[in-house]
């Protein structure tokens, strides 16, 4: 199976995955009131963004005050509809009860929506207490959150931390690598100045999943070398067009490029 | 919001700028789902450090 296929199936699995985990076995809750408002945050996780769904969760949390996933499933609307205010009164609930599930996921997002770099850091770094070997996966799936550590440290400025980061992953048995680790390892490497090591990471990159951006930096890496870059730049702007870019649904990726970025090279 | 991110109020001049630049852009496609046009929003984030805008997203 090509490698692009087989990247998409584990990313339909992980959705499917990620879906089932968002039910509660509510037979293993204590208390009849809390399991009540353990059915609710059932049915009303699969409304999201409804307002029947909102209410059941008020419901649930009424029932039952201290369960924990209430208050981070009512705050997700909130979130996309760009009510950052809200959806940190309500996420910070949840976090306060049960921080060892909740981190990981305000850590991302402070991360994905707000570009809050230290925010993220303190979370995932708290995570880190409860998780030191693996801290997961970001919502998407597409990073380690210890890769999103390093970016948020790359973003902050601390650049050859961030490399150092990514680098101990990648070198840890079992691993499983994220579809963007090669391509944001050679970014870090690129801004340190670094270009023998961020071409390795943009080649390795495009062995596995080849995408507009790592092109354009390939490019821009053989301008600096006073090297023929025109091809590689044409390339990246066809991939551009073939709609082989970084994507994210609701938000741009870290170190996203856009078409006009490579058209001024 | 604030960088610890609570409920804050914005610089009037600055919110101003903002709105004036967001009402001149002009690059918003139509929608189309079975060949209907629709209705959709998009918003857009602004982060501002020290009076300026570090950083946008969609």
């Amino acid at each position: 199976m090509e490698k692009f296929q087989r990247y998409y199936l584990s990313f339909l699995l992980l959705i499917v995955y990620t879906n089932t985990i968002a039910q509660v076995n509510c037979n293993a809750v204590e208390g009849e009131n809390c399991k009540k408002a353990c059915e609710l945050y059932n049915w009303a996780s699969n409304l999201q963004g409804f307002a029947e769904s909102q209410e059941g969760f008020d419901k649930a949390i009424e029932l039952c005050p201290d369960f924990s996933r209430a208050y981070m499933e009512k705050a997700v609307p909130y979130l996309k509809n760009g009510d950052f205010v809200t959806w940190k009164i309500l996420i910070d609930k949840a976090v306060a009860l049960d921080p060892q599930m909740h981190l990981g996921y305000r850590g991302w997002t402070k991360f994905q929506f707000l570009r809050d770099y230290k925010g993220a850091i303190q979370d995932l770094e708290g995570l880190k207490k409860y998780y030191p070997e693996d801290l997961g996966r970001s919502q998407n799936g597409d990073y380690n959150l210890d890769v999103v550590r390093a970016m948020s440290y790359s973003a902050l400025g601390q650049k050859g931390k961030a490399a150092g980061i990514i680098e101990r992953l990648l070198a840890t048995r079992g691993y499983v690598k994220g579809i963007f680790d090669h391509y944001q390892l050679g970014v870090t490497y690129f801004e340190l100045g670094r270009y023998d090591k961020a071409l390795e990471n943009f080649e390795k990159q495009s062995k596995e999943y080849n995408f507009a951006e790592n092109i354009y930096f390939k490019s821009k890496v053989s301008k600096i070398r006073n090297k023929d870059y025109l091809d590689l730049k044409m390339l990246a702007l066809q991939t551009y067009d073939e709609g082989k870019t970084m994507k994210d649904v609701y938000t741009h990726h870290f170190n996203k490029v856009y078409r006009k970025e490579i058209e001024e090279l | 919001m604030s960088p610890d991110l609570k409920d804050t109020v914005l610089d009037e001049e600055l919110e101003n700028k903002l709105l004036q630049f967001i009402k001149s852009l002009d690059g918003w496609m139509p929608k189309e789902i079975k060949g209907l046009k629709v209705d959709y929003y998009q918003y857009l984030t602004y982060k501002i450090e020290n009076g300026k805008v570090s950083e946008v997203l969609p």
